[in-house]
Formats: structure tokens, C-alpha cells, sequence
């Protein structure tokens, strides 16, 4: 019983390790691992204007 | 925002949401208790310290990026009033290429990003930017690529200046590009070791652990072809770079760590691979990723602490663009247009004024000043200039404006022959060979050896264990340790001097330091401050302050050493002492300076200048610090009133360095540019050989000075700021810049020391501690390798090693090493 097992999960195992490495070949070479401190920030902020406050437009800004 | 921790600034945030703050500048955190600025946000009335915090908080909160507030983890920097405007309509607004809307990538680079807010505020102010798409902001690296429709980097670095925050163009990315995409690769490498070797241990493990009973034949067939397969992605990919580095060293004879790595991984794969084909002998798949995985991490810890250095080097090496005023019609004229100093032509006509660098080599056409060389030739003193002398490009004006006639632009300047020298030092090296380098030399042979010998050996004994012996061989001598030794150690004592502020960029460094004879330095800015003090001041003992004083109003506004040393003289007793103000102000440059004060004439400069007989005035005075007098003007005679000496003081700690170097056995050399009476006082100073000191030095003679000890077989340090050090830096074995020092010459260092947090002489004091653990912790790590070998081989030799002893021993060898290792950052942070 424990051998038959074998014969599907050591080749879905390998399967998987390529996937992960694969995986990781893209994101590495993305560069998604070149900054791991800004995207903490990043992720947090909500960019969404706080209630109260006036949405501003790009032309506002530049001419103020 | 490193000085401030972060709990103590958490603590101020709470507290200003709960009572409100006057300690601190809401925007940039300065103690601010007397000022008025301030805005309201979130209810409340915030203090700022000055009207730059003011307008940028306002501005930031008025355009709807007030989260910025909430969220960041550090104060800002505080936006600097005195920053100038850049000039936009320069030749360097040259208009964007043709190419497709949106499609011109643009580089920028960010001075001060403090927290990840303050990545969040940058990417919302140039999402903003008309025209701008994809950008990305860089906390690790402080780089902002983005694209944009029309290459107009002067606005958006405007519009960041709104925010406070402060943006450079890049002048050339490609080398930046390369070592990211160099990284990338490395890491790449690293990741798929490391998933291989753990794959492949969960399947070699149970073929170690489980009886026959327990594991069929085939599910072992199974288990060990698929640690075989697992094991091909590591050696084909990750170990690829090696395996490269060893062919070409074998091809230029230069035979390096990376051979007899390669010759044991291949051969215990072929063996390996042998033994799955046959089924007889062992395997040591696991041994191979482990192998590959310890190497690559090892290597990679130690590239990313000289990638942090490098970078920190590239933050300071952002040379700012030069503006020059260009007369359009001298002398029939005096219009002129603003031009970036790339664009100047021999024999164009340009004004300097004074506080401004000289933009190119020319001859005085107009004018006299007095022209600070000290980065050029080492000479400490202002040089005193006027029509028809020659200046050079890079050094500063420090007196009056002058109108220059460019003489040499480009490849013909001085500036350019200097970085050719630089160039040919470099590539002049004699190359290095490091303890790993040698070692590597005889392990591949001796392994080779063995393993035949074991072959050989069990061929008459059982030749059906033959060939399992001598792998069993190749697999314990595998060079693991040896090959760890030297990265390890490396990686912690880099990893010190560059939390200490030495930026190591090239990785021989410890060990040329370590066996280092000569240390060459320079004077002006090195040895000594580059800064002048004042030194005494002969007067009424009573009238001293008001004299000083009096010396400070004369010199408001002067930019030239003197200048800067009575303001700083003065400074202390700004508060108790009346400040007085000069009118009618006239420099005469190389003599000095007369001004009214209270209807009192005065004159502050030469004796000559100031109208007092030389004797009168330099009595007792006998060295070659500069003296300027002081003398007012009485019934229509000038009166002595005070004489000033200064000097450029020698920095913290450098006799004390030096003398320690001297006790060590060690030669301490003085090169310098400037006027031997000078060189010789400081060589006393330090306690230095007057054999060893020479004065007057060109860029070209310090060089060869280096070359001549080099040629009588001596290793070199040199150490050195201006331009004139470069090409001695590139020609020494180390190279020491210094942040503060020129551009140039930091590019020709091995390593550059940034005074931040250790004055210049600790570091390069802890540089030589460093060195000297990292080689001898090299050394124990060696001798671990080989005593592990020692005890190894004839277990292996006996045919009693298991591919399970073979892997435990190499990683248990490997922990040994890396634990050594450690040991040097453990060293420092116990304060030693």
C-alpha cells in the first residue's frame, strides 16, 4: 500500500517542486524580490481620500 | 532617520495625538519651541519649525495625501530653504527623442526616502505627473523608474520637491542595471539550490533511515532517480556560474577556488549517476545540492553587503550639474546665457563667481581671486589669482568673480587626465591572490591523488568496492569548508566595516589590508581636516572676543577658509558678545578685506595689507601657519590691533593612529601637494619619519611613489580625498577614499570611508582590526577543513564511510566554519 502510494506522490512532489522553482525563477528575475521594505508601506496605505477632504486633480496640483 | 530611534519617535507620534507637541517640528521632528509656523490637520494645530516644513505639509495635506502622516514610521527630512531652484531652461532640457506617448523611460533618484511612506507619498505625487505611467519606487536602492510621454524630468523632480522630497537625475544607470540584473541572477541560483537540496534530503533521507522491510527495491529504484533528477536543476543551473569560472580559469591559468569545487561535484554526479546505473556503490546526491546551497549562500551574504556598500558609494557619487554663465559678446557686452558646463567649447568666455566652482580649465581674462586647489594639488592655502593666470576645472573660487577664457574642454582638461591616470592604475594591478586562491591550487591534485590511491589500493584488496572507496573519497575531501573558509569570514568583516562607515567595494581588501607594510597618506583633507581653525590670536587679552567679532562682520559673506574659521571662532559667543555689522566692504583679492564699522575704519589681511611693519606682527611666530592681521585706521596710520593665526588641525586621533601603526612595524608615509614648511609641521605632529614625508607632490609623483614601493616589494595602502590621489589610489594595493573627498577619487578606491558614524581614523583603525580577525579566523577555518580531512579520509580510505557520514561530516564541517565565522561580529559588538 505505501509503495503504490509512492509511485503517485513522488512524481506529483517533483511536479510541484518544479512549479515552485519555476515560480520562483519569474519572480525573481521580475525583480519582486529587488525591494522588501517599500511595498510594506505601500500595501497599508489605503488610496482612497479619508471622508471630509476634497479629491484634487492633477491640474490643481501642478498649478498651485 | 537613522539617528532617531524608532520607539522614541513612535512615542512622539502618540503624543501628538493626544496632547499637542512643542517640542518637535511636526513635519521634519526638529525641536522648534519659538516658532510660529504651523498648519492644522486632523483637528488639531501642528507646529513646524521653519517655512520650508510649513509649505510642504501644507501642500501635502491640501492635495489629499495627508495618509502620508499616518502612516510613515520616521520624521522627513527637513526641506532646505537655500536649495536652489534648479534651472530649467538649461541646455540639459534637450526635448525627448521620438518614441510612442508614455513610452520614455525615466531615472530618478531620491535622496531622502525615510520610511515606506514616504515610498507611498513619491509614487502618488508622480502617478499624478501628466503623462506618467508604471512608476515604480525603490526603497532598498532610493531609485524611481518610471515611464513618461515626454522625457521632462525638471518637473517631476519639481513636483517631488513639493513634498519635500528631494529628486536627482541619474546619470548612468546601466551599471546600476547590471548589478540588479547580476542579483537577480544570484538569487535566482540561490532559490532553486535551495529547493533542490531540500528536495532531494526528504528523498535520500528515508533510503538512509528505512530497512529492506520497510522500502521495496523499486520504491528505492524510484526514490533515488528522483533525488537524481531534483539534483540535475542545481548542478545545471545554480552551479553553472562555477563550473564557468573554473574553465576560464583553467583556460588563463589562473586556477581558483571554483576548480576543485567543480572537479568534486562532477565526479561524485558521475559516480553517483554510475552507481544508479549498476546498482552497486553509493550515492551522494544530498552532498551535492547541501554542497551547491552552502557555497551560493555563503557567496551571496557576502555580495549583498558589498552591494549595500556599493550602492551607498553611488548615493554620494551623484555629481550635481554645474550651471555656467556664458558671455555671449565679451567684451563689447556683458549679456550672457545660462549653460550646463558639458556644453562649453574651448575659447568660450564664461563668468566664475565667487563660491562657485571653476567649470573648466581657462586663463583669468578679468578679475583676481583667490582660488581653493586643495582638492586639485593638496595645497591648503587659497592660491591668489588674476588676469592672464591659468585655473582649473573643479576648483573653487572662493573671492571674487571672475571672467574665464576656456583654454580646455572634455578629454583635454586636467580633470580628464587625471581620470585617465586613474584608469591605467587600475588596470595596472598586479593581480591578487588570496590565501583561498593558493590553498585551491593543490586541493584539486591532492583529492585526485587520494582518490586513485584508494582505487588502487582496494583493487588488490576487493575489487568490487573499488570504485565506491574512492568516491567515498571524493565525497568526504569534498572541499565544503575549504571553500567556506575565506567567503565566511569575509562576509562577517565586511559586514563590520561597512556598519562602521568603511564601504568595502572590492573584495581583496582584508586580506591586502591584513598583509599590508606601507601605508601612504595624504595631507590636505586627510591627515588633516581640510578645515582651517584659529589657532591664537595675539592681542589685548581683554579686546580678544571684540576682535573676533569685529573679524566676523569683515568677513560676512566671504566663502574662503579664513572666512569660515573666524565665523566659527566667533559662533560661541554669538550670544554674550554685541554683533557688529560692516559697510563699504571691499575685498582686495590676496590681500584681504576693509570695511567700516561704527564709522571706524578697518583692515583684515597681510600685514603688508593692514599697513603694519611684518616684525611687529610675527614675532615669536616662527612656523609656517598662515598669520592675517587686524588693524583699524587712526589719524589717517594704521594700528595694530590683533593677529590671527590659523591651521588646518590634524583630524581626531590621527597622531594616536598613526604612532599605533608605527609600534605595529608598520611604514607611515606622507605625500602631499602643498608647501613643504606645512608638510614637514604635520609630519612632526604625527610623529612620522621625515624619510618617509614628501612635500610639493604632483598626481603623477605620488603614483610613482606607490609604483617604487610596490616594485621593492612592498604592499600598499593608500589613503586620500582629492583629485590629485586618485591615480596614487588606483595604483595601491588598497585604495581608502573618502565620502567626503572628490568623486573621481572615490571611484578609484577599493573602499571609502563615510564619517557619519566613526571619525576617519577609527575607521581605517578598525579597518586593519577587521582585516587582521577575518585572516586569522580564514586561517582556523583552514585548519578545520584540513584537521576534518585529516580524520575523514581514513574512515573513507578503510571503505567505512556511508553517503548518511559523508553528508553529516560536510555539513557538521560547514556549521563548524560559519559558526567560526560568526564569531567576528560577535567580537565587535562586545565593543572591542
Amino acid at each position: 500500500m505505501v509503495v503504490e502510494s509512492l509511485w503517485i506522490l513522488i512524481p506529483l512532489s517533483i511536479l510541484i517542486a518544479a512549479v515552485i522553482g519555476a515560480l520562483f525563477w519569474w519572480a525573481a528575475a521580475d525583480g519582486q524580490f529587488d525591494d522588501l521594505d517599500g511595498p510594506v508601506g505601500r500595501i497599508l496605505i489605503d488610496d482612497d481620500l479619508p471622508p471630509g477632504t476634497k479629491p484634487v486633480d492633477s491640474k490643481q496640483i501642478n498649478d498651485k | 532617520m537613522t539617528t532617531l530611534a524608532k520607539t522614541s519617535f513612535e512615542d512622539q507620534q502618540n503624543s501628538t495625538l493626544t496632547i499637542v507637541s512643542n517640542e518637535a517640528c511636526f513635519h521634519c521632528g526638529l525641536a522648534n519651541s519659538s516658532s510660529s509656523f504651523g498648519v492644522t490637520w486632523d483637528g488639531r494645530h501642528r507646529r513646524m519649525c521653519c517655512v520650508g516644513c510649513e509649505s510642504v505639509a501644507a501642500f501635502i495635506i491640501a492635495s489629499g495625501m495627508e495618509d502620508f502622516y499616518r502612516h510613515r514610521t520616521g520624521y522627513s527630512t527637513r526641506p532646505d530653504e537655500n536649495t536652489p531652484s534648479v534651472v530649467a531652461h538649461t541646455a540639459t532640457a534637450t526635448p525627448a527623442k521620438d518614441s510612442a506617448p508614455g513610452s520614455t523611460p525615466v531615472n530618478l533618484y531620491l535622496r531622502n526616502l525615510t520610511c515606506a511612506a514616504c515610498v507611498w507619498l513619491a509614487e502618488k505625487t508622480l502617478n499624478r505627473q501628466p503623462g506618467v505611467s508604471n512608476v515604480r519606487v525603490n526603497f532598498t536602492t532610493h531609485s524611481v523608474n518610471l515611464l513618461m510621454a515626454q522625457a521632462n524630468t525638471e518637473s517631476l523632480i519639481q513636483a517631488l520637491r513639493k513634498v519635500g522630497l528631494i529628486a536627482e537625475k541619474v546619470g548612468d544607470t546601466s551599471r546600476a542595471a547590471s548589478r540588479q540584473h547580476d542579483r537577480r541572477k544570484q538569487l535566482v541560483h540561490l532559490g532553486i539550490a535551495g529547493l533542490a537540496m531540500m528536495q532531494v534530503m526528504m528523498l535520500t533521507v528515508p533510503i538512509y533511515l528505512a530497512t529492506s522491510d520497510e522500502l521495496s527495491a523499486n520504491a528505492k529504484l524510484l526514490m533515488s532517480w528522483s533525488a537524481w533528477l531534483l539534483t540535475l536543476p542545481a548542478l545545471l543551473i545554480s552551479a553553472r556560474p562555477m563550473f564557468i569560472a573554473a574553465w576560464r580559469g583553467l583556460i588563463g591559468g589562473h586556477v581558483g577556488m571554483d576548480l576543485p569545487v567543480t572537479i568534486a561535484l562532477l565526479l561524485t554526479f558521475v559516480a553517483s549517476t554510475h552507481t544508479l546505473l549498476t546498482d552497486n556503490g553509493h550515492l551522494y546526491l544530498d552532498a551535492i545540492t547541501m554542497f551547491i546551497f552552502l557555497l551560493l549562500a555563503a557567496r551571496w551574504v557576502e555580495a549583498s553587503i558589498r552591494d549595500r556598500a556599493i550602492r551607498r558609494i553611488e548615493r554620494m557619487t551623484n555629481p550635481k550639474p554645474v550651471i555656467v554663465a556664458r558671455l555671449l559678446d565679451y567684451p563689447t557686452s556683458e549679456t550672457h546665457e545660462r549653460v550646463h558646463s558639458n556644453a562649453l567649447c574651448s575659447d568660450d568666455i564664461i563668468i566664475v563667481e565667487q563660491g562657485t566652482v571653476v567649470a573648466a580649465d581657462g586663463v583669468i581674462l578679468r578679475g583676481a581671486t583667490e582660488i581653493d586647489e586643495a582638492l586639485m594639488t593638496g595645497e591648503s592655502s587659497p592660491i591668489h589669482k588674476q588676469a592672464g593666470d591659468t585655473v582649473v576645472g573643479g576648483t573653487m573660487n572662493t573671492a571674487g568673480s571672475i571672467v574665464v577664457k576656456v583654454t580646455a574642454v572634455g578629454d583635454q582638461s586636467v580633470l580628464a587626465q587625471l581620470a585617465r591616470l586613474v584608469d591605467t592604475g587600475l588596470m595596472g594591478r598586479p593581480p591578487f591572490q588570496g590565501i583561498a586562491d593558493v590553498l585551491a591550487r593543490y586541493i584539486a591534485p591532492v583529492t585526485l591523488l587520494l582518490a586513485l590511491t584508494a582505487a588502487l589500493i582496494w583493487l588488490m584488496v576487493d575489487p568490487s568496492k573499488s570504485l565506491a572507496v574512492a568516491v567515498a573519497v571524493l565525497a568526504v575531501t569534498c572541499p565544503c569548508a575549504f571553500a567556506l573558509a575565506a567567503p565566511t569570514a569575509a562576509a562577517a568583516a565586511i559586514g563590520n566595516m561597512v556598519e562602521h562607515g568603511l564601504l568595502v567595494v572590492r573584495g581583496h581588501v582584508l586580506e591586502s589590508l591584513a598583509t599590508a607594510t606601507d601605508i601612504v597618506f595624504d595631507k590636505t583633507g586627510t591627515v588633516t581636516t581640510g578645515v582651517w581653525q584659529l589657532r591664537s590670536i595675539h592681542c589685548d587679552p581683554s579686546a580678544r572676543r571684540t576682535h573676533i567679532a569685529i573679524c566676523d562682520a569683515l568677513e560676512s559673506g566671504a566663502i574662503h577658509p579664513v572666512a569660515r574659521a573666524v565665523k566659527l571662532a566667533n559662533a560661541p559667543a554669538n550670544s554674550s558678545t554685541r554683533s557688529f555689522i560692516a559697510t563699504s566692504l571691499t575685498q582686495v583679492a590676496g590681500a584681504g578685506v576693509e570695511g567700516v564699522i561704527d564709522g571706524q575704519c578697518y583692515r583684515f589681511g597681510t600685514a603688508a595689507f593692514a599697513g603694519v611693519a611684518a616684525d611687529a606682527t610675527t614675532q615669536g611666530i616662527v612656523d609656517s601657519d598662515p598669520v592675517v592681521v587686524l588693524s583699524t585706521k587712526i589719524n589717517e596710520t594704521w594700528r595694530h590691533l590683533a593677529t590671527l593665526k590659523f591651521t588646518d588641525p590634524l583630524r581626531p586621533y590621527a597622531a594616536a593612529t598613526m604612532a599605533q601603526f608605527i609600534r605595529r612595524g608598520l611604514r607611515v608615509h606622507l605625500l602631499s601637494g602643498d608647501h613643504p614648511d606645512v608638510v614637514a609641521a604635520v609630519a612632526r605632529e604625527c610623529g612620522l619619519e621625515p624619510e618617509y614625508v614628501r612635500a610639493k607632490q604632483s598626481a603623477v609623483e605620488k603614483r610613482d611613489y606607490i609604483a617604487a614601493l610596490q616594485s621593492a616589494g612592498r604592499t600598499v595602502v593608500a589613503i586620500g580625498d582629492g583629485l590629485n590621489d586618485g591615480p596614487m589610489l588606483a595604483a595601491a594595493n588598497v585604495g581608502i577614499g573618502l565620502a567626503s573627498g572628490a568623486a573621481m577619487t572615490r571611484m578609484a578606491s577599493d573602499a571609502v570611508a563615510d564619517e557619519s558614524k566613526k571619525n576617519l581614523f577609527q575607521c581605517i583603525h578598525l579597518a586593519f582590526e577587521q582585516a587582521r580577525a577575518a585572516m586569522t579566523i580564514t586561517r582556523q577555518n583552514f585548519c578545520w577543513a584540513l584537521a576534518y580531512n585529516v580524520i575523514a579520509l581514513p574512515l573513507a580510505f578503510a571503505g567505512l564511510v556511508t553517503p548518511l557520514i559523508a553528508s553529516l561530516g560536510m555539513a557538521a564541517s560547514s556549521l563548524v566554519v560559519v559558526i567560526n565565522a560568526s564569531r567576528i561580529w560577535l567580537w565587535n559588538r562586545s565593543g572591542s
